[in-house]
C-alpha cells in the first residue's frame, strides 16, 4: 500500500514453471501497486458515503425529536443569529424556521420587557450565556410574536460547546400564559380570602388548622403563626360541648354545612357568637382532604336579638304590671261598691221602715242612730279614698311639728279603750324617746288604724299591747294583738291598696281596704317603715318606725 | 213555726234584718259567718237559708257547696243576699244550686216577700 502496509498478494499463474526476467518482475510489481491503489481508492469512497449517510440519519432523528417537543427550541450562533428553530417554537413565535435562520433572535422576539419597555441586548441573559458559558434559567420574561403580541415565557439557555469553545446557545422555552393566568387567579383568590372581614380558615380532616386569614386574626386574636398547626378545638370554649368531631365527620362524607351557629372563644377568653360555613376541600381525584371554614361573627346580631328579647320582656312585664294595676282597680271598684251598698242597705232599709211603719220614740232614736252610723261610715270611706288618692299622687304634705310619739299613743289608746271595753289595752312606753318632727294628726291616724284593727280582729276581747322603744335614730312602735292572725301570703299584700280577697286575713282591711295602705303612705312620708308579723290563731304584731332626725328624709 | 237562718257579717245589716222581720211569725237566726251558719243549719234544719257571699271564714258559695254535699241539708232553699253580685254572676249562683237572689241594698217589702215565698214552699 501507499503507506507500506501489506494487505494482499498479486498472484501470476503460468502453465509450467519459468524463471521471470527482471523486466517481467518489475512489471508485476507495478501491476500489484496499481491494483492496491485502486482498491484503496474504492475503500475510501465507501467509508465517506457511509459516514454521510449516518449523519443524515442522525439529523433526521434529531429533527424528529426536536419537532416533537412541546417546548419551543432554537439555537443561535455566537452572534445570536438563529441556526435552528423547532416546530413548537415556530408555532409559538409565528415565524417559520426559514424566516428566522441567520436572523438576530434578540431583535426579533426578545426586544421588549414584560412592561413593554425596550430590552437592550447587553442585558439579555440569553446572550450572556455565550460569553459566560453558564446555563441560565429565567421564568418571568416575555417573547414577542410575529404579529407583535407578547406572551409570558420561562426559558433555559445552554451554551453549545464545540472543541472546548462556546459556539452558540440553545434556548428551550415554554409559553406560561396558562400557568400565569392560574397563578393570577389564585393570587386574586388568596387576596380576597386574606382581606375578607369574615374569618376564613382551612383545616385538615383531623381538625388541624392549615390556613388563617386576617379576618380570623382580627376575630380571634391569634396570629397565623400561633394558630396554624393547632387543633381547631382551640376555638371552642372549655365549658362548651366540642362539636368539632361531629362536624369533621359530616365533612368527611363530603357534606357542606351552612350557617352552623355556635359559640367560639377568642385568645383573650371572650365568648363569640359565630355562624360557620364549612365546605370540604377535594383533591383532583375528588377525595376530601380537608375543609374550609368561613366564620361569620354574629355577636352583634345575637346582642341585638338579646336586646330585642329584653325589650319584648320589658314590654310584656309592663303590660302585665298594667294588667295587674287594672285588676286592682277593678277589684277596688267592686270592693268599694260592695262596702257602699252594705252601708246603704242599713240607711235605705231603716229609713224605709221609719217612713212606712210605726215605731216608738226610743226605737226611732236608735234606728236614727244606726242610719247616722252607716252614713258616717260611708263618709269615712269616701274620705279614705280621697286621702289615699292625694297621697299617691304626692299632693299631700306633712304638717310637721315637734311631737311626742308616746303622747299620741296614749291619747289614741284611751279613746279606743273607751269604745272597746271588752279588750285590755296595755301600754309599755319608752320614756327615753325624745320629741321628733312629725305630723301629729297623721301619726294618730296610723295608731288609730292599727289599734282599731287589733280590736276588730280579737273578736273575743283579749289583750292588746302597745309598745314604743328608742332604737338608734328611730322611734319603734309595736301593736300586738291575740287575734285570729294573718296568712303569710296575705301578709305581703296587706299594705297594698285596693286589694281584698275572701280570707280571714284580708278582713283586716275591712271597709275600703285602704286603712293600711294609707298608714303606709303616712309612715313613708315620715321616712319610716311599716310592716306586720303574724301567726294564725296566735295573733299579729304591727310595727312602724319614725326617724327622730328628719334632716335626711326619705319621704317627701 | 218556720225557721229561717241568715248568714250576714255586717252588724248594721244584721240589726236591719231583725227589725224588719220581727213582725213575721217565724224564728229568725243570724250567723256572723259561713262556718257559724253551717253549724246552725245542721242543728236547726231551717226552712230556708239567706246568705251573704262575702264573709270571713266560710264564704257564701263555700257554705252553699257544703250544704249541697250533705243529703239532709241539700233540699233547703238558699237565697243569696249580697252587695257584690253583678248580673252576669247570677247564672253562676244558679249552677251552685241557689234558689233565688236579692241584691243589697234591698227593699224591705222584697225581703219579706222572699221570706214568705220560701217558707210556704215546704220541701
Amino acid at each position: 500500500m501507499g503507506d507500506g502496509t501489506f494487505f494482499g498478494t498479486l498472484c501470476a499463474v503460468d502453465p509450467e514453471p519459468r524463471q521471470l526476467t527482471q523486466e517481467q518482475a518489475d512489471l508485476l510489481t507495478i501491476l500489484a501497486r496499481t491494483v492496491a491503489t485502486m482498491i484503496e481508492r474504492d475503500n475510501e469512497l465507501n467509508q465517506r458515503e457511509r459516514a454521510e449517510q449516518q449523519l443524515r440519519h442522525q439529523l433526521d432523528y434529531t429533527t424528529a425529536i426536536t419537532s416533537s417537543l412541546v417546548s419551543g427550541l432554537y439555537a443561535v450562533d455566537r452572534e445570536g443569529c438563529a441556526t435552528f428553530v423547532n416546530s413548537a417554537a415556530e408555532r409559538r413565535l409565528g415565524w417559520t424556521e426559514a424566516e428566522l435562520l441567520g436572523k438576530d433572535m434578540h431583535d426579533i422576539i426578545h426586544y421588549r420587557h414584560t412592561d413593554g419597555t425596550p430590552f437592550p441586548r447587553e442585558d439579555c441573559p440569553l446572550l450572556a450565556v455565550i460569553s459566560s458559558g453558564e446555563e441560565v434559567h429565567v421564568d418571568n420574561d416575555v417573547f414577542t410574536r410575529k404579529d407583535g403580541r407578547t406572551f409570558p415565557v420561562a426559558y433555559t439557555s445552554q451554551p453549545i460547546v464545540i472543541d472546548g469553545q462556546v459556539a452558540g446557545a440553545v434556548v428551550s422555552f415554554r409559553d406560561i400564559t396558562e400557568r400565569r393566568r392560574a397563578e393570577e387567579t389564585q393570587a386574586r383568590l388568596a387576596a380576597i380570602v386574606q382581606s375578607s372581614d369574615d374569618a376564613i380558615l382551612g383545616k385538615t380532616l383531623d381538625g388541624i388548622i392549615t390556613n388563617w386569614n386576617r379576618g380570623a386574626q382580627r376575630l380571634y386574636g391569634y396570629s397565623a403563626e400561633e394558630a396554624v398547626g393547632q387543633y381547631f378545638s382551640l376555638l371552642v370554649p372549655p365549658a362548651h360541648p366540642n362539636e368539632v368531631p361531629v362536624l369533621l365527620e359530616r365533612l368527611r362524607r363530603g357534606e357542606h354545612i351552612n350557617h352552623y351557629e355556635t359559640v367560639h372563644t377568642s385568645k383573650d377568653g371572650r365568648l363569640l357568637d359565630v355562624a360557620l360555613t364549612l365546605s370540604p376541600l377535594k383533591d383532583s381525584q375528588g377525595r376530601v382532604i380537608g375543609c374550609s371554614t368561613i366564620v361569620h361573627d354574629i355577636s352583634q346580631r345575637k346582642q341585638a336579638e338579646g336586646e330585642l328579647a329584653q325589650a319584648f320582656a320589658a314590654q310584656r312585664a309592663a303590660n302585665e304590671e298594667l294588667e295587674r294595676i287594672n285588676k286592682i282597680r277593678r277589684d277596688f271598684v267592686s270592693v268599694v261598691s260592695h262596702e257602699f251598698r252594705t252601708a246603704l242597705t242599713g240607711i235605705q232599709g231603716f229609713s224605709q221602715m221609719m217612713r212606712d211603719e210605726d215605731f216608738g220614740i226610743e226605737e226611732m232614736r236608735e234606728i236614727s242612730s244606726d242610719i247616722y252610723e252607716d252614713a258616717a261610715r260611708l263618709n269615712r270611706m269616701i274620705g279614705e279614698m280621697l286621702d289615699l288618692a292625694r297621697m299617691e299622687s304626692g299632693r299631700i304634705t306633712l304638717d310637721l311639728e315637734r311631737v311626742e310619739i308616746n303622747e299620741i299613743l296614749m291619747r289614741v289608746a284611751t279613746q279606743i279603750q273607751t269604745n272597746a271595753p271588752r279588750h285590755e289595752i296595755h301600754l309599755q312606753l319608752d320614756e327615753g324617746i325624745p320629741e321628733l318632727l312629725g305630723d301629729r294628726d297623721k301619726l294618730a291616724q296610723v295608731a288609730t288604724n292599727l289599734l282599731n284593727n287589733a280590736v276588730k280582729y280579737s273578736p273575743n276581747g283579749g289583750r292588746i299591747n302597745v309598745g314604743s322603744r328608742l332604737e338608734g335614730a328611730f322611734a319603734h312602735v309595736r301593736v300586738l294583738d291575740e287575734g285570729v292572725g294573718i296568712r303569710p301570703e296575705a301578709l305581703e299584700k296587706l299594705f297594698e291598696p285596693y286589694t281584698r280577697d275572701e280570707s280571714v286575713a284580708t278582713r283586716y282591711i275591712q271597709g275600703t281596704g285602704l286603712g293600711l295602705a294609707i298608714s303606709r303612705q303616712i309612715i313613708e312620708l315620715h321616712g319610716g317603715d311599716i310592716w306586720a308579723e303574724s301567726e294564725l290563731s296566735i295573733g299579729s304584731t304591727f310595727h312602724f318606725t319614725v326617724p327622730l332626725d328628719r334632716s335626711h328624709p326619705t319621704g317627701q | 213555726m218556720a225557721k229561717i237562718i241568715f248568714c250576714e257579717d255586717d252588724p248594721s245589716v244584721q240589726k236591719l234584718i231583725r227589725v224588719a222581720l220581727r213582725s213575721m211569725p217565724h224564728e229568725i237566726y243570724i250567723a256572723g259567718n259561713g262556718a257559724e251558719g253551717l253549724k246552725l243549719i245542721e242543728r236547726e234544719r231551717p226552712n230556708a237559708v239567706f246568705t251573704d257571699i262575702s264573709m270571713p271564714e266560710l264564704d257564701g258559695l263555700q257554705l252553699i257547696d257544703e250544704l249541697k254535699a250533705r243529703s239532709p241539708l241539700k233540699h233547703i232553699p238558699v237565697i243569696v243576699v249580697t252587695a257584690s253580685v253583678q248580673r252576669h254572676q247570677i247564672e253562676e249562683l244558679h249552677r251552685h244550686g241557689v234558689a233565688d237572689y236579692l241584691g243589697k241594698p234591698f227593699n224591705i217589702h222584697d225581703l219579706r216577700a222572699k221570706v214568705e215565698q220560701f217558707v210556704s214552699t215546704d220541701p
